[in-house]
Parts: C-alpha cells; structure tokens; sequence
C-alpha cells in the first residue's frame, strides 16, 4: 500500500477511536455551542476522502507508467 | 494578598513566559526558515499578535482549565497544590527544551496540575469529562492541522499550476506568510496564555480573591498576555531548528498554507475552549505539506521524535506536580 494512503487510513482510524471519548460531551452542557462529535466525523471523512484520493492518484500513476 | 499568593502568581507567569518563549518556535519558525522575515524581526512580530490576541478571544480555555481539569469543589487546588502543579509544567517545560523537542507546554501544565491534585486527593479530584475532552483533541489537533495544511496546500497548488514564473509566485508567498504567520500567533497567544488565566483564576477563587461564577479579571487577563509576548520576544531557537527545517524542507507557499491550517485549528480551539498545544497543531500541519509533496520529504526520524514528546509530556509532568506536591505538603 502506498505510504501516503497508509498515513490517512492510519490517521482516519485514530480519529474514530475519538467518538466515544468526545460524543458525550455534546450534551453535557447544553449553554455551550459543542460539537464535538461532529468535528471527529468530518476529519475522519476528510482522512477517508484524502485516501482515496491518494489510491486513485497512486493507481493512475501506475498505469501512466505501463 | 498574601505573599503565597502573589509568589504563585509570580510563577504562573514565569510559566506563561516560558511557554511564549518555548513555543515562540512555532510561530516564527516557517517564516524564519523561508528568509521572510530576520530571527529578530520575526519574533517581535510574533510577540505582537501573541499580545493583541487578548482584544478579540474570549475566556473559554481559561475557564475549561479553571473547572475542567480539576473538580472545583473538591477545594483540593491550595495555594501550594497550584504551586506544584506548576513546577511540575515548569520543570518538565525546562528538560524537553534543554534537549529540543518540541512538546507541549499546554500538556504538561494540566499533567503538572493533574500530578499535584492526585497527590493530595487521589484520582477522583479529577473532572472526567474535562480530561476525556484534553485527551481526545491530543490526538485531533495534530491530525486536523494535518489535514488542514494538506488541503490549503493542495487548493493552492490546483490554483497557482498555471502560473509559469515560479519567482513571482514565491514572492506573493512570502508577503502571504506575514499574515499567516500573524494569524498562528494570535492562535497561540489566545490558546496558551488562557492557561495560565485559567491558573489564576484558580488561585484567586480557592484563596477568596474571587467568586466561582466570575469572569477573568482585566488584569489577570493583560499579565497573561503581556508574559507570553516577552517570552516569544525571548526566542527558543533550539527548537526553531528542529520545526523549521528538520521536518520538512519548506518554500513560502509551504510555510503559509501550514501556518494558515494550524491558525484555523487554534481559532476553533479557543472559540470552543479547548486547550491544544500548538506545537502539536503546526507539527501536523507542517507534516501534511511535507505530504502533498511526497512522503520522503517528511523525515520521519524527526516526526516520530516529536510524537513520543507527546506521549511522554502529560505522565512526566504529572510525575514531576505529584513530587513537588508531595514535598511542599511534607514541608508545610
């Protein structure tokens, strides 16, 4: 595997193990604007997206090359 | 005031000093590794933004380490747990920057005040919640300036590849790096000089100086920043080496979109409270323009330094506000 793909995966994997220290935290106190557990699904999104884009690039190069 | 208290508040500021001047690495070292800006110019610039980010954050990390961190009503944060507590940050600060890794000091202020509570009332002194929330964004805050310095670097290379004098790029850049460089360190003043407001604050309500509910006093509020500026004005050129130019080998147009991704990852942590060390946020991010490169460009030796300064800084400094809180309580 790519070392750049392994990196977002990796990276993608260590944000979700997040949720289920900060998505309680959402509604401990409902006076504050927290969205904790929305912000680790967008960056395991983004990490998820970044490694597939990597795949496709990484494929592409491939077949360039042959 | 009694001379504890103000001797504390001396401290707490010498910490905040030590941060600034610890951390002020952070802040210029993209743009001094470019040739922006001289060493000196860069610093002073820095120190201004660290001071004026007073004027436009709020309270809300102060608060988070003022309640967050420890349980306020335990009343266990005596004038000489604080006093610790600091030590330990103070102490663990002094070792990683004689040996020039860039940790955290944010980290090894709550490990030192963590440390010196746990001392005198054990483990449950302290706020679950607070510290699930520290603990998590650990790991977040360098992965989302990663991901932040990735993405601004890569819009701007889709953006500038038609662009054939490469010069006249580079040279936009680098104007381009004076604000972002302006918008990292008002991130870092507004983040790290809370802490110490939060210390403070603690201070002033466990000795009676203060109501639980109020806000942070002007004045608690203009030392704290005031202290973080003159320790960037100082300088911590051990670690500028190591973030300026041992991770990833930057170009102006490097250095401004990792700047700008570790100053929208402060802004969100100041706004919503959370403590984030900076030097985890532009280490990632500094890392993930390295990466939109190529993944050799990232000297990975040097990345995997700076993660177990990580990993270490939260149980050292706890170890070493455990200590210090143990031989003050036997002393007094």
């Amino acid at each position: 595997m790519d070392r750049r793909v392994m990196l977002f995966v990796i990276g993608a994997i260590a944000a979700g193990a997040m949720y289920p220290l900060v998505s309680p935290l959402d509604n401990a106190d409902p006076s504050k604007p927290q969205h904790f557990g929305l912000t680790v699904i967008i960056v395991v999104i983004v990490y998820c997206v970044l490694a597939i884009l990597f795949t496709l690039e990484g494929m592409s190069k491939r077949r360039h090359r042959r | 005031m009694t001379l504890g208290v103000i001797l504390t508040i001396a401290v707490a500021l010498a910490f905040d000093y030590t941060n600034g001047f610890h951390d002020a690495a952070n802040s210029v070292a993209t743009v001094v590794s470019t040739r922006v800006l001289s060493p000196q110019m860069a610093v002073f610039w820095a120190a201004f933004f660290n001071f004026i980010a007073f004027a436009i954050f709020g309270t809300e990390v102060a608060n988070t380490i003022a309640k967050d961190v420890v349980e306020p009503a335990s009343h266990i944060l005596t004038v000489g747990a604080i006093f610790a507590g600091l030590l330990g940050a103070i102490g663990w600060n002094l070792a990683t920057f004689y040996l020039g890794l860039p940790s955290s000091s944010s980290h090894a202020l709550v490990g030192g005040m963590a440390g010196a509570a746990v001392a005198r009332g054990g483990f449950n002194v302290l706020v679950a919640d607070g510290m699930r929330k520290i603990a998590a964004f650990i790991i977040l805050s360098p992965l989302i300036g990663l991901a932040l310095g990735l993405i601004i670097s890569l819009i701007i290379s889709w953006c500038c590849y038609r662009v054939k004098n490469v010069d006249r790029l580079n040279k936009g850049f680098r104007r381009g790096q004076l604000f972002s460089a302006a918008a990292f360190s008002l991130g870092h003043g507004a983040n790290d000089a809370q802490k110490t407001m939060g210390i403070i604050l603690v201070l002033l309500v466990s000795t009676g100086h203060a109501s639980a509910t109020q806000d942070v006093p002007l004045w608690v509020v203009l030392a704290a920043h005031s202290a973080i500026a003159l320790g960037t004005l100082s300088g911590g050129w051990r670690i500028v080496k190591t973030m300026g130019s041992k991770i990833t080998r930057l170009q102006p147009v490097g250095g401004f979109a990792a700047e700008t991704g570790a100053a929208i990852m402060l802004f969100f942590a100041s706004a919503v409270g959370i403590p984030v060390s900076t030097t985890h946020t532009i280490t990632g991010a500094i890392v993930g323009v390295g990466t939109q490169k190529r993944m050799s460009a990232v000297r990975w030796a040097i990345a995997g330094q700076v993660v177990w300064a990580w990993v270490l800084t939260i149980p050292g400094a706890f170890a070493v506000g455990w200590l210090a809180s143990i031989i003050i309580k036997a002393l007094a």
